[in-house]
């Protein structure tokens, strides 16, 4: 028997979304602090995945962005190919696009401006998309639409997520309740430039997501 | 019926290599000039990308209803600016916040729109096409468009090799016409080539360029490319704050891109919001900042106030930075005989 047939090996990834207790996807309608929040688009980049083990990197997929898109289940699963058969204890990747992606010009696939995840007006992707209704919500509407982005120095709003993982199946859940709760549905109904805010508010997102 | 394309695809590439023979080279860094910014392993040069890229930008089909093109506001015998407009005017006559730059030496400019938003020459076109004062039209429409017409599936194959429209191809292509606008035989150029000679008044005016100007309009670019002061008052319905709305950064509040300065006989009116009619006006303005200190940078802040014989000879010296050849080139004109050839193709 030949040891130098490797089967091919892939990380494969999942993602849910919820907000608090509920599931949180465009149609869902959630009663979460006070606010009742009904989701009508719900999209975000993840991208630039590595692999740790005991802190170093041993593994990095730098050009793969993959844009889940919570209104198309078939986006939230999908896998990082050629991983090795070695041991690793944590994953790290990035919400959002990475800076030296956002100035070289255009590219494909899910980074293909025509997704509609890009600014041209002030060129950017949008790392995070959220828009829906809130009850809380001063817009004439109710309406509140966030387009979370920026690359610029200290508008560089995608943020790096460093989880346990040391499986080959990475299940991710994102809690929105944590974005929800660092947003003020009263002044922030619209977000659609990068901010100072707005890196605050990845900073929240961050943290409403775990792994398993 | 693939005969027929082929014997089509014959001629049209007769046609087009004709053209391309009588046009020379595509790009060349004139001599003295700096290296170029614009990255061209990314994006090769050749005829076949610049021809689409000619046909994109004056093809309306750009815009929502097929009303404006990039011609619209940048037409090439004024040197590709908006011509009399101090505010450019998109679809359904509505008015843009800012004047139309002119268009040249695009593969030196690290950055582009007044403020700076457009960070690659490649991304630019897309502020206009979806800008709801401009094109006022979406990207995937553009993309579907284009899709539809046989002459743009024909031409994307001939560029790319295959018939997929896509944003990149669209925006490379483009771009591939708009580095092809260089302006670089004005008769400032050919004194430098040793081929003209100033007058006495326009080397007068060359000497103080280069002592108050050419700091921040950069020979042999005419701009150095940065973010500056221009002096004026912010206008009380514009409200604009220049290079602060994209660092949002306070000590970038009204600063503007530099302009060059070529062609500049020809790209009236003046400044960003083009409230200065004539390059008299411009030269008083400046004139004028002397001794005001505190709201100017440190180069504005040291200008003297200008004689107006100094003025004159200043404005005299900007008039050798015209360049007929330029304005006049036809491989930068309405693409006629690239459609003429297409239409053959699809009868």
């Amino acid at each position: 028997m030949s040891t130098s047939v490797m089967r091919a090996q892939h990380l494969d990834v999942s993602i849910d979304s919820k907000l608090g207790k509920h599931a949180f996807i465009p149609g869902s309608t959630c009663a979460v602090a006070g606010d009742t929040i009904q989701c009508t688009a719900l999209r975000l980049y993840l991208g630039s995945f590595m692999l740790l083990n005991e802190g170093d990197t041993i593994m990095r997929w730098p050009f793969f962005y993959f844009l889940i898109d919570f209104s198309d289940p078939s986006t939230t699963v999908f896998q990082l190919p050629d991983l090795p058969d070695i041991d690793f204890d944590e994953v790290s990747f990035l919400i959002g696009v990475d800076s030296s992606l956002q100035v070289d010009g255009p590219h494909g696939g899910v980074l293909d401006p025509a997704e509609g995840m890009y600014w041209t007006w002030q060129n950017g992707y949008i790392d995070v998309k959220v828009e829906g209704t809130a009850s809380l919500s001063t817009d004439i509407k109710e309406e509140f639409a966030w387009h979370l982005g920026g690359y610029q120095g200290p508008l560089n709003a995608s943020v790096r997520c460093v989880l346990p993982c040391s499986k080959k199946r990475l299940h991710l859940t994102i809690d929105w309740f944590h974005l929800f709760h660092a947003m003020d549905m009263k002044t922030q109904h619209h977000v659609m430039s990068p901010s100072a805010a707005t890196v605050q508010a990845m900073e929240a997102l961050k943290s409403g997501i775990t792994a398993r | 019926m693939k005969i027929k394309t082929a014997i089509a695809c014959v001629v049209v590439s007769i046609v087009l290599m004709a053209f391309a023979e009588k046009g020379g080279s595509l790009f060349h860094v004139p001599a003295g000039w700096p290296v170029p910014h614009y990255d061209f392993a990314k994006n090769k040069l050749t005829q076949e990308k610049v021809d689409l890229g000619r046909l994109l930008f004056y093809d309306p089909i750009l815009s929502r209803d097929s009303t404006i093109s990039c011609e619209s506001c940048h037409s090439r015998f004024v040197a590709f600016t908006h011509v009399d407009h101090a505010l450019s005017h998109g679809i359904n006559d509505r008015i843009g916040k800012r004047n139309a730059p002119a268009l040249m030496n695009l593969a030196w400019q690290r950055s582009f729109m007044w403020d700076g938003a457009i960070n690659h020459l490649d991304m630019q076109a897309l502020a206009p096409i979806t800008n709801a004062l401009e094109m006022d039209e979406q990207l995937p429409n553009v993309l579907e468009k284009l899709r539809t017409q046989s002459r743009y599936r024909f031409m994307f194959e001939r560029a790319y090799g295959d018939t997929t429209i896509s944003t990149e191809g669209m925006l490379r292509a483009i771009s591939s016409f708009m580095v092809t606008l260089v302006s670089s035989n004005s008769k400032y150029d050919q004194v430098k080539r040793g081929e003209a000679n100033f007058t006495r008044q326009e080397e007068n005016g060359y000497a103080l360029f280069l002592m108050h100007c050419n700091a921040c309009h950069t020979e042999p670019l005419f701009t150095n490319g940065e973010f500056s002061r221009n002096g004026l008052a912010q206008d009380a319905v514009l409200q604009d704050l220049g290079r602060f709305a994209v660092t949002l950064q306070p000590e970038d509040s009204f600063l503007f891109k530099v302009p060059t300065l070529r062609n500049i006989a020809y790209s009236k009116p003046y400044m960003h919001d083009g409230r200065m009619k004539r390059l008299s006006d411009v030269l008083k303005h400046y004139a004028s900042l002397h001794g005001q200190g505190v709201h100017m940078n440190n180069t504005l802040d040291q200008l003297p106030s200008f004689s107006s014989e100094q003025q004159v000879d200043i404005t005299s010296f900007l008039l050798t930075l015209s360049d007929s050849t330029f304005v006049m080139n036809p491989a930068f004109s309405y693409p006629r005989e690239i459609i003429a050839s297409l239409t053959k193709e699809s009868n």
